[in-house]
């Protein structure tokens, strides 16, 4: 009976072997492609930031933080408009508030105030932030 | 998105399956104390596989939705070509700067939409920054020529994107109305 035991339970777990090896793969799967989609943020040739709906940071990119002086996962949880020069907050403030889609402002930086040109989209979970350096 | 959420649904009903396939064997010897045993060891052990994949499940596909969602709802129009020039994945603000539905685009050269006399200029960059690999982003002005309607002067950024990370390199490009 024992034998018979051990053998149904090694049967059951040799036909769960095939789908363990599915899960997995669609697992490593996922992972490719958040790595990808990642990537692409890592990776943008600009500086972006993705805030929630009230902008408060989720995630700033290398070139954001790069731009800031500042290192990016420190700045995660932090309301975006605490990026924003003093003087100028109020007019950033009514700008999104007005629905504008772009506009100039500049950012507190490690080296004073930088001028730039702000521009923010709607996504279904948040807001998406691009900020380029005024030339 | 949706195939993060299906592969989820399917891991789901899969440990369903296999969790009620060994308690059908269980139920078909309830005298067999040894079987019993392994067997809820067994689940046991399914279990907790199965949450840890779960989680890992569930976060990789909320991180690629967040990313994704980045990329699609980008302000400027972003493209992905591979190493050969061609379109791999375009945003939605790179569709309506080149006037050109997305499934039109994937598989197109991305040299297709520069004007004919700035093609050499165009190509000297994009082989730049193949061999430049992760270096700060080339930018430069150029024109465009979209799929319908006239040239538009813009500013092209390009960034190579490194093999290693998530094993399809390529280029990331960020193209600008002038």
């Amino acid at each position: 009976v024992l034998v018979v035991a051990r053998a149904a339970v090694q049967e059951t777990l040799r036909e769960l072997e095939p789908f363990w090896l599915r899960l997995q793969a669609e697992v490593e799967d996922l992972a490719r492609r958040r790595q990808r989609y990642a990537d692409l943020f890592d990776f943008a040739p600009e500086a972006c930031a993705m805030t929630d709906a009230r902008g408060v940071i989720g995630e700033v990119n290398p070139a954001m933080a790069g731009l800031l002086g500042r290192s990016g996962p420190l700045l995660v949880r932090k309301p975006l408009l605490a990026l924003v020069a003093a003087g100028r907050q109020r007019a950033f403030v009514e700008r999104f508030l007005q629905g504008a889609r772009d506009w100039q402002s500049a950012l507190r930086t490690r080296n004073g105030p930088l001028e730039v040109h702000v521009a923010v989209r709607r996504t279904p979970t948040g807001l998406c932030w691009t900020m380029r350096r005024e030339a | 998105m949706s195939a993060a959420k299906g592969s989820q649904t399917w891991l789901h009903t899969t440990v369903d399956a296999v969790r009620e396939l060994m308690e059908k064997r269980l139920a078909a010897n309830p005298e067999d104390a040894e079987l019993k045993r392994d067997v809820e060891m067994a689940l046991e052990e399914l279990d907790v596989m199965w949450e840890e994949l779960e989680g890992q499940a569930e976060r990789l596909g909320r991180e690629s939705e967040r990313y994704a969602e980045f990329f699609d709802y980008a302000p400027d129009a972003y493209l992905v070509t591979d190493a050969g020039g061609n379109i791999r994945e375009a945003n939605q603000a790179a569709t309506e700067l080149l006037r050109c539905p997305r499934a039109e685009l994937v598989g197109r050269p991305l040299g297709g939409f520069v004007p004919a006399e700035e093609r050499v200029s165009f190509l000297s960059h994009f082989v730049g920054a193949l061999s430049a690999e992760g270096a700060q982003p080339a930018t430069w002005q150029a024109r465009i020529q979209p799929a319908e309607g006239p040239t538009l002067p813009a500013v092209f950024s390009v960034r190579a994107i490194p093999l290693q990370k998530s094993g399809v390199g390529g280029l990331c490009w960020l193209v600008r109305p002038a």
